[in-house]
């Protein structure tokens, strides 16, 4: 099997986790709270694929996740190719094997990213005190969240393609 | 060294030229590909939708058969109520056909329901949405207006061919023409971003001076046919405090719309009847 096909694998896997965050997000609306942790589908591209692999999972992830809501097209393909370039350069200064480098990286990236999108999507309202509330609890869940799943979220990713046998762990890391 | 740098320089000319390609993409392929990758999706979240709905009826299958004998009487028991008034309605119908004639003014649009199953809910601070499991061929188009029990749910912003996106009226862009309850004169309502752990709210504007609402004694606003997509008399909310605006001729309030807006399950879509259909309606 070659490397190509094993990265179909891992976009059917963070398809996967769309489809589960979406059904989260559909039950969490009872309790007016939402979830986005766009910045987990992204780290395993940055931090182990390849180049040109990790930027076209980033570039299919983001028009995916861009096709069912109401932003103009193309906002979060430019913001995933940003975060991944982000993620890509800062692979080569922090340990990737280190769980608490991951951790903090992702938390960072998804503060700032929410923080934009909600500039960009809430424009009209950014003097709501109500909308800012809104936003900062949603940002705290959704930090949370990506805090305590960005580790077991990439070791999956990784495991998964050290069955199908592309040990990446084992590759040297960017230097 | 030279090695790192290329590699360095490698990752942001594989961004910058990808979005290069994006720049110079025809509006024509960009459209088709959101289309594309829509459809691409759809199919997993409709299979989705189902699932739920066999966990609900394998829930149902639990129930007694105590439960479903007593929930068989309660529902003849509506059915009644309902089909008497069917009867004062026709009779009513048939009193402004006949008003309307006398008058020469133009009759009413009319509607028929067409019943979709919510896929997907989508609330959060910039917008709120529905996806429904209906679209372009159950005869749905964009700008219809969709209702349920409790009053208006909002209208349809995108069909595709299975499906259907609706834009809430607790969304923050979401704007329509409303009235109070009883009093023709119009009031415009509009989404507002609302709060987490909290139910949803809207905002009325323009409420004329002399209309009253207290904590005891609300008022309900209702969908006005002024704005073109819903017809007259649908819940939308109720004020339960009124301030005088800055220009001191109308007034402003909040609007409390019901918390079941926020779990939907399933929505009516008002789909307009052409001419003929209304003729041969039963």
């Amino acid at each position: 099997m070659s490397n190509n096909i094993r990265v179909i694998g891992i976009f059917f896997f963070n398809f996967f986790l769309l489809i589960a965050l979406g059904e989260l997000n559909h039950n969490l609306t009872s309790f007016a709270v939402y979830l986005n942790l766009d910045v987990l589908f992204l780290l395993c591209a940055g931090l182990y694929l390849r180049l040109l692999h990790g930027v076209i999972l980033a570039v299919v992830i983001a028009l995916t996740m861009e096709a069912t809501n109401p932003l103009p097209f193309g906002t979060r393909l430019i913001a995933f190719l940003a975060i991944w370039f982000i993620i890509v350069e800062f692979s080569r200064r922090i340990q990737r094997n280190n769980p608490s480098h991951v951790r903090t990286l992702a938390v960072i990236l998804q503060f700032v990213w929410f923080l934009c999108l909600s500039v960009i999507a809430g424009q009209e309202f950014l003097d709501s005190g109500t909308f800012w509330l809104r936003t900062g609890t949603d940002l705290l869940l959704s930090c949370l969240t990506i805090m305590l799943l960005a580790n077991f979220w990439v070791n999956f990713q990784c495991r998964f393609l050290s069955d199908l046998g592309w040990n990446l762990k084992a590759e040297p890391q960017r230097s | 060294m030279p090695k790192n740098v290329s590699n360095q320089r490698k990752s942001l000319l594989l961004v910058l030229l990808l979005l290069a390609l994006w720049w110079f993409t025809p509006i024509m392929v960009k459209r088709w590909t959101r289309v594309a990758f829509y459809e691409f999706q759809a199919p997993a979240w409709t299979a989705l939708s189902y699932l739920r709905d066999l966990q609900d009826y394998w829930s149902i299958r639990n129930r007694s058969k105590t439960e479903l004998i007593e929930a068989g009487i309660d529902l003849s028991r509506l059915q009644a109520a309902y089909a008497l008034n069917n009867q004062r309605m026709e009779y009513l119908e048939g009193e402004i056909e006949r008003l309307e004639g006398y008058l020469s003014m133009p009759s009413l649009p009319e509607y028929r329901y067409e019943v979709a199953r919510v896929i997907r809910r989508d609330l959060n601070a910039w917008w709120q949405q529905l996806i429904i499991r209906k679209g372009v061929n159950h005869g749905l188009r964009k700008g219809q207006a969709v209702v349920y029990r409790g009053g208006v749910v909002g209208r349809i912003v995108k069909v595709n061919a299975y499906t259907a996106t609706v834009e809430l009226i607790s969304s923050p862009n979401f704007r329509t023409a409303a009235h109070v309850e009883g009093d023709s004169r119009p009031v415009e309502f509009r989404g507002v971003p609302n709060q987490g752990l909290s139910p949803p709210e809207g905002f009325a504007s323009n409420v004329p001076a002399d209309v009253d609402a207290t904590h005891n004694d609300p008022v309900r606003l209702v969908s006005s046919r002024l704005g073109g997509t819903f017809p007259d008399g649908y819940t939308l909310g109720y004020i339960y405090k009124l301030d005088v605006s800055h220009n001191g001729i109308f007034q402003n309030g909040s609007v409390k719309l019901n918390s079941d807006l926020s779990s939907l399950q399933e929505v009516s879509v008002l789909v307009p009847l052409e001419p003929e259909e209304t003729g041969s309606r039963p």
